[in-house]
């Protein structure tokens, strides 16, 4: 019988923004679906706060939402809406850096003094769980933006380097060198932890 | 530069199978006889899998919600161009009251940047107070910051809802319409800074 071995098919990424192109808002709301999650771990491991990554990831699908017409398939859809997570996650860090500097210049503090030096780490403590997790996060926030976008799309979110390349425009051998620097640099700082793990 | 550098440099290629076939030759000998080099390789695959193992976040219940919201608020804006507001240089006037509005609000709440829904008694008392004096369909309280959007739905409807309604303690505060028909459902307790 015709049918009956076909397991239903999920619609592509390309299919469904297509459909939204043609006025489809139920595709829309897929691709929400689809996506939310996704970009939220991006966003949060790039900015470190729950709330500014929920911004970036609500003004990531109203831009999709705005600029469905300027999508076109030569692109994967997955290529752009990262491409455009990406870029307002970077400025939101920009914004920041702005309101910071502008509020602990008077102090006098150095940037770099005032990230995390009373995270200290005692490997007596609890490293299972939110402990580890939370210093992991902070030394991920440590990295140069540059770094921190390479090797969370990599190692975070598990995306090819193809697609990051094309995600950040920049050549693959600039991704790998950068992934791999980001590596060495995390697995300086978080030694005590990696150490403890098996 | 350490000689060890050199050789730890290329680990995470090397661990990726992205080295010449010399390359990894020289690394895995050097490997042997090294073990700073050996703890250098063995924490970088530990921190592969620490990284992909990492706990997921989900958005928050009322994302779905917020967002819809606002792309209702912005078509609706976009079929109804403001025209006959008076502007001050490129920004109508009525933009920047609400600012001003927005300004005093986050004042008096001063929301919490790390914690996405800490305040809602206190903050529901502001949308019920606003609520008496709002007539539209939609309420929004405050520009580019705004907490809250208040929606009127039929009541059977309120019941029927799901996590969005029960995720939004505030319900209870909103008042009734006078018909017991309809009433007011807080729509989603805040929503990411919507640019009017």
């Amino acid at each position: 019988m015709i049918g009956k071995g076909l397991k239903k098919i999920e619609p592509s990424d390309e299919e469904l923004i297509e459909r939204f192109q043609k006025g489809d808002r139920e595709a829309f709301e897929q691709i929400v679906e689809r996506y939310k999650d996704q970009l939220l771990n991006f966003a949060y491991r790039f900015l470190g706060s729950r709330q500014e990554a929920e911004d970036v990831v609500q003004d990531t699908f109203l831009r999709v939402y705005r600029n469905r017409k300027a999508y076109r398939r030569v692109a994967r859809f997955s290529t752009w809406i990262y491409t455009i997570a990406g870029n307002l996650a970077k400025t939101e860090l920009r914004k920041r850096k702005r309101r910071k500097l502008f509020s602990i210049s008077d102090l006098g503090f150095e940037e770099k003094d005032y990230e995390i030096s009373d995270l200290t780490y005692n490997p007596e403590d609890d490293v299972e769980g939110t402990l580890k997790e939370e210093i992991i996060q902070k030394e991920i926030e440590r990295l140069p933006p540059k770094f921190r976008e390479v090797i969370i799309l990599r190692d975070v979110q598990g995306l090819s380097y193809e697609e990051i390349a094309l995600i950040l425009r920049i050549p693959i051998g600039t991704v790998k060198s950068r992934v791999n620097r980001a590596r060495l640099r995390l697995q300086r700082r978080l030694k005590e932890i990696l150490d403890l793990q098996k | 530069m350490d000689p060890c550098e050199r050789y730890q440099q290329l680990i995470p290629a090397y661990l990726d199978g992205e080295v010449t076939a010399e390359q990894k030759g020289i690394l895995e000998s050097h490997l042997r006889k090294c073990p700073e080099c050996r703890g250098v390789e063995r924490r970088l695959k530990v921190l592969e899998a620490t990284l992909r193992s990492l706990p997921r976040l989900s958005t928050s219940p009322e994302f779905t919600v917020a967002l819809r919201t606002r792309i209702h608020l912005e078509e609706r804006r976009a079929r109804r161009p403001s025209a006959g507001f008076p502007m001050i240089g490129r920004v109508p006037a009525w933009g920047l009251l609400a600012t001003a509005a927005a300004i005093l609000l986050l004042v008096l709440l001063r929301p919490d940047e790390r914690s996405p829904i800490p305040y809602h008694g206190l903050r529901a008392a502001n949308v019920e107070k606003s609520l008496r004096t709002e007539s539209r369909k939609l309420t929004t309280l405050a520009r580019r910051h705004v907490q809250y959007v208040v929606e009127r739905v039929p009541v059977r409807d309120l019941q029927s809802e799901g996590p969005v309604v029960r995720e939004a303690p505030a319900r209870e505060a909103l008042p009734d319409s006078s018909s017991g028909e309809e009433t007011l459902r807080l729509v989603a307790s805040r929503i990411y800074r919507v640019s009017f």
